[in-house]
């Protein structure tokens, strides 16, 4: 068995929200809660969630921008949280949802894409110059852009600046955030190929957030489903909306619009309160298979047949 | 540099400016100009008025020369002024950046401080500095100071935590800069601009707070003299011998008249909006400059749109958004309109009642019949017949497009009162109860009582289809009504309408960029692209069959959910702008059949079995 | 509602012992002997360290802080040396006549700044709006002890229509016709830089409410514009103006100490002034912290109506 490059074991986060008067209790908001997933090296590692559910904290955890309040986030075997900034830099990187709000506005591109060459690289002016060339073939932009500002470019763009910053870091691997939702579908699929591109010429490791099933099936090898800072399921991406495990995974792939099958909806139901979150499981409210024991009992993650997890007291397969 | 240019461009602000710079001038140069000694009393000139000999602007009430006098008081007064604001903004700066960089605890303390300082009226609290310093300029100036830091704190602290917030820090972190660097390097350049602001609204103020410190003769002290001291000692003569006040007053008032002029200048060439047009108040109703003649059009179904074209004014430049773009909708049919950003799907919509923001928009072309009346040669307040009674629109984002203060009951009550008046307050709320069922809210006596932000996304959608519903529309217009939604959310919403449409047989006409929804929820598909349409027919044919290359190749790049492991086909480069189209077919660049022929001419609609189509290969092809 | 309220209120408090602190520790900086300042010329050891003592001005910093305190919450601010009479007497009096004219002018300028405001938005670019937008300009430019200056100039020793000074006649005097005709210059005199302000804000906030996407979502449904600027532009537009009316309070209570000298208004500004230049220590200190405490309050009332406004501010 191939050893897991990033591994997540118990991760827990919360947030304090903000209190309008400091005579009140703080109010803590659970975003992710007890999430251990293994990431394979080469793998195409798919989240996928409304929004809400955590997807994108769990994505700042795993590059350290925000710090666990419990579990650990380890790095091919050693602890995130032990290791100095820069290596932990040098070794996952991210690249973010806005593409144009992870650009500075008043630095050109150069000074952009040289900041992590500099800083993480250890690079010359010289030397750095010769990556910035490299990388900007790399990712399909004229050279021209590089003393350019970041308004004068369109999301599509902008994005594959946001990559190749990324990648200028020099790590095997790259959390994207929904890294195509704020763009046009035509510049999407543009995309979604340089990224194929990129994993084949340097060997990446993808984790890949998106609210997209069919971007996640069409680019993802294994997917994580999440609902309510919790994973439902995870399974082999082509699997997992045909043949669902969980009944919201099977909500998601039903109610996902397609072009050949009909409108379908679920019954009215009300969303659990993310402050006040329900004992047992957080779906079994507008789930159709609820029982007594799923509102009292949360379900755990737990093995069902190769490689797919589901916590469910139900699944879809009994 | 192009923000030098941009306040020359500014009239008003370079007047202020060249102002500003005289006097700066003059006051630097004081010293060598020569002048009377502006303390040698001379009692024999008291009051001499203005032009008298050797006094060009007269003599005070010890006949000490008033030119040479408000010269050199100038100068204090800048040089004072302007110390004490440099002083704020070093001072306030520097707490505002720590307080909102490191947030926590040390926040709260610097900010705690900052709001006892803000309880005091500012004068007060510069009172009794110079209570316990003493009168004096040097405390007048230090007192003006510190009751400026709250100011500067509080901007810069505020846009301190919206920067640090901000996704290309944490871009900069993650690319290995340390926190000191970040601070000079990445939050700095940012936040130069919102010092700038905060630097020229207040330097004017801190003239005037010294100078009014001076005039009650808490400022500087005999013999030493700026303008407020100078004001402050005419006084006593105002009614017998008012140019001894006049002159200095009306210098500081030609002091701070600059500084703001120059200021304001600033600020709107610093602030983008303002380049964008976007603080432009927009008309009630579009404005519409038709070329003539007007198309003729033959009436099809509910609402016939032909050759309706609508610009964008920005700056002199036209940018065409939408052009000649034609299409029908029969009663109780659902159309819909399908293109990436920039298609011109959304202008198209508000462009039918007039709802596109103007300026910048103006309509130039076109004619909408709408039940045989041409939307487009109505006055405004006829458009309002139509507008929410028998059109009525469902907009994207119902997050802001509900008011956010009025509770939903009155919003939904609106949209009938204002048709129709004759109803009582009971049957109107009777009649939104019974529409917030129509859209399948569960507790619609609660919801009534509820604000937007208690509802989450999709209910508030519900009650924006709701309000649409309201006066029994024969056409909504849905502009991306679910975009803004989760999928199982999205759902729903669309499920909801498909019925309503059905029950009611309403027409539909819905604008959206995602082929996948479209499928769903239309009979016929209009395919937008660079401001045209082109490709219009039913939407099974256009799906099963797409002709135009542009249609064909939207539904190849949309990754279709069940196909596996399959990478959509991607359309080479990117959507033309709108600002500099070609002549012939705007897709041309883009496309993979292209011929010379295709980019000579504007390409025009040809109609071929139940398909309209802008494109040469059509004609070649079989057909 | 109620609920946040009170808590508004107990916000107030640590505010309210930051600015007493403030007050006490800024006026116990004053280097020399208070008492000696106090005994002047009359000074010998023995009554000083005597005075010190009736004082208690021989004790630690923190302990005359909290019996100072103590003594302010039980309404005794002191005694004036200098017109040898309680301070809370004479501030009351005083402020009485500050709260008549900074009230007015307060009135004047949120009335007139919104109203100009939403003209000049509404008609952007046109001559009104010019009109307005210039005398903005001028009004926020000009020192308002000058242009009560001016106004004292033109409207009493030109024209003569009201009165140069004071605040009722000296003869005869003392209706409600008196005190207005007092009235009308220094309130109009220190209301100009708050309304022009207002005004400008209003304009700003008005025009960029005008864009926003439930404006559009009011068009759609056919309201008059009449409806959809004052029920949905002004309504929201003014949840951002509040706060700045709140602000401009406290310009209107601090321009007052120059109109005060100006048209000799006999209020709390001008005994301050008065009481800083005769030292007249204990004077200050007790003006200044009632005055700030009643701006305290005063913003709490303004929160108090941007709750009820803003539903949005309870969750």
């Amino acid at each position: 068995m191939v050893r897991a490059i990033l591994e997540l074991t118990g991760v827990n986060k919360n947030f304090i929200l903000k209190r309008t008067s400091i005579f009140e209790p703080h109010r803590i908001l659970p975003a992710v809660k007890n999430v251990s997933l293994s990431i394979k090296p080469g793998e195409r590692f798919g989240i996928i969630g409304e929004s809400g559910c955590g997807k994108s904290t769990l994505a700042r955890l795993m590059v350290g921008l925000y710090t666990p309040d419990g579990g650990l986030v380890r790095l091919e075997g050693s602890p995130l949280q032990d290791m100095p900034a820069s290596d932990r830099n040098r070794a996952i990187q991210y690249v973010f949802q806005d593409p144009a709000g992870s650009l500075n506005p008043r630095k050109t591109i150069r000074q952009i894409l040289a900041t992590p060459l500099r800083a993480l690289a250890g690079l010359n002016h010289q030397q750095a110059e010769i990556k910035l060339q490299e990388i900007m073939v790399a990712v399909n932009m004229p050279l021209s852009a590089l003393d350019r500002y970041p308004h004068e470019f369109s999301g599509g763009q902008a994005q594959r600046i946001g990559i190749a910053r990324a990648l200028l870091a020099g790590s095997q691997i790259l959390v994207l955030d929904e890294p195509v939702s704020a763009l046009d579908v035509s510049v999407q699929a543009q995309l979604l190929e340089l990224l194929v591109k990129l994993k084949e010429k340097f060997g990446l490791t993808y984790v890949f957030i998106s609210h997209d099933l069919a971007v996640i099936e069409a680019f993802c090898e294994k997917v994580a489903v999440m609902y309510y800072g919790e994973i439902v399921e995870i399974g082999r991406a082509d699997k997992l909306f045909q043949q669902a495990l969980h009944p919201y995974t099977e909500l998601l792939a039903r109610t996902a619009p397609r072009q050949n099958a009909d409108l379908y909806t679920e019954q009215q139901f009300e969303l659990p309160d993310p402050l006040n979150p329900p004992i047992g499981c957080a779906f079994a409210a507008r789930c159709p298979r609820a029982e007594k024991t799923c509102h009292q009992k949360k379900p755990k993650l737990s093995l069902q047949k190769a490689s797919s997890y589901v916590a469910c007291h139900f699944p879809l397969n009994q | 540099m192009e923000l030098v240019t941009r306040i020359i461009r500014n009239r008003l602000a370079a007047f202020g400016a060249v102002m500003l710079l005289l006097i700066l001038i003059v006051s630097l140069l004081t010293p060598v100009f020569g002048l009377t000694d502006p303390n040698v009393i001379d009692t024999s000139n008291r009051f001499m008025l203005p032009f008298g000999e050797g006094h060009l602007l007269g003599a005070d009430h010890l006949g000490r020369d008033i030119l040479s006098r408000l010269l050199w008081g100038t100068r204090l007064s800048l040089m004072v002024g302007v110390a004490a604001a440099i002083i704020a903004a070093t001072a306030g700066s520097l707490i505002g950046i720590l307080a909102g960089y490191y947030g926590g605890r040390l926040d709260m303390i610097l900010m705690r401080s900052i709001d006892v300082l803000m309880a005091f009226p500012y004068i007060l609290l510069a009172l009794a500095i110079v209570a316990v310093l003493g009168p004096s300029l040097m405390n007048a100036l230090i007192a003006v100071a510190i009751v400026n830091i709250p100011f500067f704190a509080r901007n810069v602290r505020g846009a301190t935590l919206a920067i640090a917030q901000s996704d290309y820090i944490a871009a900069a972190k993650l690319s290995g800069r340390n926190t000191f660097s970040l601070l000079l390097f990445e939050l700095m350049p940012n936040l130069i601009s919102v010092i700038v602001v905060a630097f020229s609204t207040t330097v004017g103020w801190m003239i005037l707070e010294t100078a009014g410190l001076s005039f009650l003769g808490l400022g500087s002290q005999p013999p030493q003299s700026d303008l407020g001291s100078m004001l402050g000692e005419g006084r006593a003569a105002l009614i017998t011998h008012p140019h001894t006040s006049l002159i200095p007053g009306i210098m500081i008032f030609a002091i701070v008249m600059g500084i703001n002029l120059l200021g304001d200048g600033i600020r709107d060439a610093l602030d983008p909006r303002l380049a964008k047009g976007a603080l432009r108040r927009a008309l009630p109703i579009t404005k519409i400059d038709r070329d003539l003649p007007l198309p003729r059009t033959e009436e099809r179904g509910l609402l016939s749109v032909s050759g309706l074209k609508t610009d964008f004014q920005i700056a002199g430049k036209t940018t065409k958004a939408i052009r000649d773009v034609s299409f029908h909708i029969g009663r109780g049919e659902c159309l819909a309109l399908v293109g990436e950003s920039g298609s011109g799907k959304s202008v198209t919509a508000l462009s039918l009642t007039g709802l596109v923001a103007s300026p910048p928009a103006v309509i130039t072309g076109g004619k909408i019949l709408f039940e045989g009346t041409d939307l487009l040669s109505l006055k405004f307040e006829q458009m309002r017949e139509y507008r929410g009674k028998r059109i009525a629109y469902v907009f994207q984002d119902p997050n802001s497009s509900l008011h956010p203060l009025h509770n939903i009951c009155d919003q939904l009550i609106e949209s009938i009162k204002v048709h129709d008046g004759s109803m009582g307050r009971r049957a109107l709320e009777a009649k939104a109860v019974q529409l917030l069922k129509d859209v399948r809210i569960a507790s619609p006596e609660r919801v009534m009582k509820s604000y937007p932000h208690e509802l989450s996304g999709g209910m508030r959608q519900r009650i924006g289809i709701a309000i649409a519903l309201a006066n029994d529309p024969e056409l909504i217009i849905a502009d991306e009504p679910t975009t803004a939604l989760d999928v199982t959310v999205q759902a729903q919403i669309l499920h909801i309408l498909k019925r309503l449409q059905r029950e009611r047989g309403l027409a539909l006409l819905f604008i959206s960029h995602d082929m996948n929804v479209v499928a769903q929820i239309s009979d016929r598909i209009a395919v937008m692209y660079a401001g045209q349409i082109v490709e219009a027919g039913s939407t099974k044919a256009v799906l099963e069959k797409p002709r135009h290359p542009y249609t064909k190749a939207l539904l190849d790049c949309l990754p279709q959910l069940g196909k596996g492991q399959a990478m959509p086909r991607a359309i080479n480069g990117s959507p033309p702008l709108l600002e500099d189209l070609p002549d012939g077919c705007a897709f041309a660049p883009r496309c993979s059949f292209v011929t010379p022929a295709c980019q000579k001419r504007p390409i025009d609609v040809n109609l071929i079995g139940g398909r309209s189509l802008r494109c040469i290969r059509m004609e070649l092809d079989d057909g | 509602m109620t609920r946040y309220l009170i808590l508004r209120i107990l916000a107030a408090v640590p505010v309210l012992l930051g600015i007493t602190l403030v007050v006490f520790v800024i006026l116990s900086l004053i280097p020399g002997d208070p008492a000696m300042a106090i005994l002047g010329s009359y000074s010998t050891p023995e009554n000083v360290a005597q005075l010190n003592q009736q004082l208690g001005l021989d004790r630690p910093l923190f302990q005359r802080y909290f019996i100072w305190l103590g003594n302010i919450l039980q309404g005794d601010f002191g005694r004036s040396f200098a017109l040898n009479r309680p301070v809370i007497d004479e501030i009351i009096e005083r402020f009485h006549a500050t709260l008549i004219l900074s009230g007015t002018a307060f009135l004047i300028c949120s009335l007139l700044g919104i109203m100009a405001g939403v003209i000049s938005a509404t008609r952007q670019y046109s001559w009104a709006d010019k009109f307005i937008t210039f005398s903005v300009l001028i009004g926020i430019s000009v020192p308002s002890f000058f242009l009560g200056m001016m106004m004292i100039l033109y409207f009493a020793v030109q024209l003569r229509w009201f009165p140069a000074s004071g605040m009722y006649a000296l003869y005869g005097g003392g209706g409600l016709s008196d005190l207005l005709s007092h009235l009308v210059m220094p309130a109009l005199a220190l209301a100009a830089v708050a309304t022009g302000v207002i005004a400008r804000l209003s304009r700003a906030a008005m025009l960029e409410v005008l864009r926003l996407d439930f404006i559009r979502t009011a068009r759609a449904k056919g309201a008059p514009e009449r409806r959809v600027i004052l029920r949905h532009a002004l309504r929201h537009a003014i949840v951002s103006i509040l706060p700045v009316l709140g602000l401009q309070a406290g310009f209107v209570l601090s321009g007052a100490v120059y109109i005060e000298i100006v048209f000799q208004w006999p209020g709390v500004g001008r005994m301050l002034v008065d009481a800083i230049l005769a030292r007249d220590i204990i004077l200050v200190q007790g003006g200044v912290l009632f005055v700030a405490s009643c701006y305290v309050i005063f913003n709490i009332i303004v929160d108090a109506a941007q709750l009820w406004l803003d539903p949005r501010v309870k969750s």
